[in-house]
């Protein structure tokens, strides 16, 4: 396979796994290196790609695995990084309103999200992609799935209706 | 869109029952209406969505530059094992070659001074005869 053979292949869906990453990562620097690293593994076995059903949900799921293994090697550093999250949100609640601080706001109420919970809601929510496809990506069951999804739309429901009327009451 | 649908929609979507089509049509309907207040954290996440699903990775992806295979560098590989053989052994047997020199540089001079040695014990004798001459003086 020639290189704009393969570029072509993964142009359609790089900036999904790039996302797809950060949500799981949360820092800039680390998900481009991990963006990049995922689609190097991509590269070399460019020439079993034709066998795959799908290269997008196979990149989606080797960026997934490859995430998970970084947040493992370093679970606490990234307990840590949860902390300091926390910190940040108690701090944007007292002076928030603006757009931008509440956009801030859903990013860190999301963060909080066990990982699975937040990579069903990225794929689902942002990315916009079927349950079936989802499936795939994710090595689940569909039922697993909408549980994972239905808890992560609840909880971030339940805090932005406390961080509303939190809102609301200051005003 | 009327909001008994929209009510209905949510209620699907809050429980994660809802189809990629149908979120659409939620996304759409939060984007463009202005929404009665109890949906106010409704709107806010759908646009989230929508911002989120803009951002792009600023990083492109390069393939890995091959370093291609060149017959001369497999050349170059052996004579360099074969240059540092050659040395090694070269060297091993200089420091040979100079051992044995040094040694019998030293065995030479070892005989010369044996050699000076017997001759001057040599005339040690006539002290002994000497010595044993006064002794038997003495003794008389």
């Amino acid at each position: 396979m020639k290189e704009a053979e393969f570029m072509q292949i993964i142009t359609p869906f790089q900036d999904k796994m790039f996302r797809v990453i950060r949500r799981l990562l949360v820092s800039i620097d680390s998900s481009e290196d991990a963006c990049q690293e995922v689609l190097l593994k991509l590269w070399n076995m460019r020439s079993k790609l034709s066998s795959y059903r799908s290269v997008e949900a196979l990149a989606m799921t080797m960026a997934k695995n490859h995430c998970l293994d970084i947040l493992k090697s370093k679970h606490s550093q990234e307990l840590i990084l949860v902390h300091s999250n926390y910190d940040n949100r108690e701090m944007m609640v007292t002076d928030r309103i603006d757009l931008e601080d509440s956009m801030k706001m859903v990013t860190t109420i999301i963060d909080t999200l066990p990982e699975k919970q937040r990579l069903v809601m990225q794929l689902k929510d942002i990315e916009q992609y079927d349950f079936d496809e989802i499936e795939d990506m994710l090595e689940m069951s569909y039922s697993a799935i909408r549980t994972n999804l239905s808890r992560a739309r609840q909880y971030v429901k339940e805090e932005l209706i406390k961080m509303h009327n939190y809102g609301l009451q200051k005003s | 869109m009327d909001f008994k649908k929209v009510e209905f929609l949510l209620k699907r979507y809050d429980r994660g029952e809802t189809t990629r089509s149908e979120e659409l049509e939620l996304r759409t309907f939060f984007e463009n209406e202005t929404v009665p207040e109890h949906w106010a954290h409704y709107k806010l996440l759908f646009s989230f969505f929508q911002n989120e699903s803009q951002i792009e990775s600023n990083h492109n992806f390069t393939t890995p530059r091959k370093t291609k295979f060149r017959p001369w560098m497999s050349i170059a590989a052996a004579a360099v094992v074969t240059i540092g053989v050659f040395f090694q052994q070269y060297e091993s047997n200089r420091q040979k070659q100079e051992a044995q020199k040094a040694f019998a540089q030293t065995f030479e001079i070892l005989n010369l001074v044996s050699e000076q040695m017997t001759k001057s014990t040599a005339k040690l004798s006539y002290i002994k005869t000497f010595s044993d001459t006064t002794n038997q003086f003495i003794k008389q």
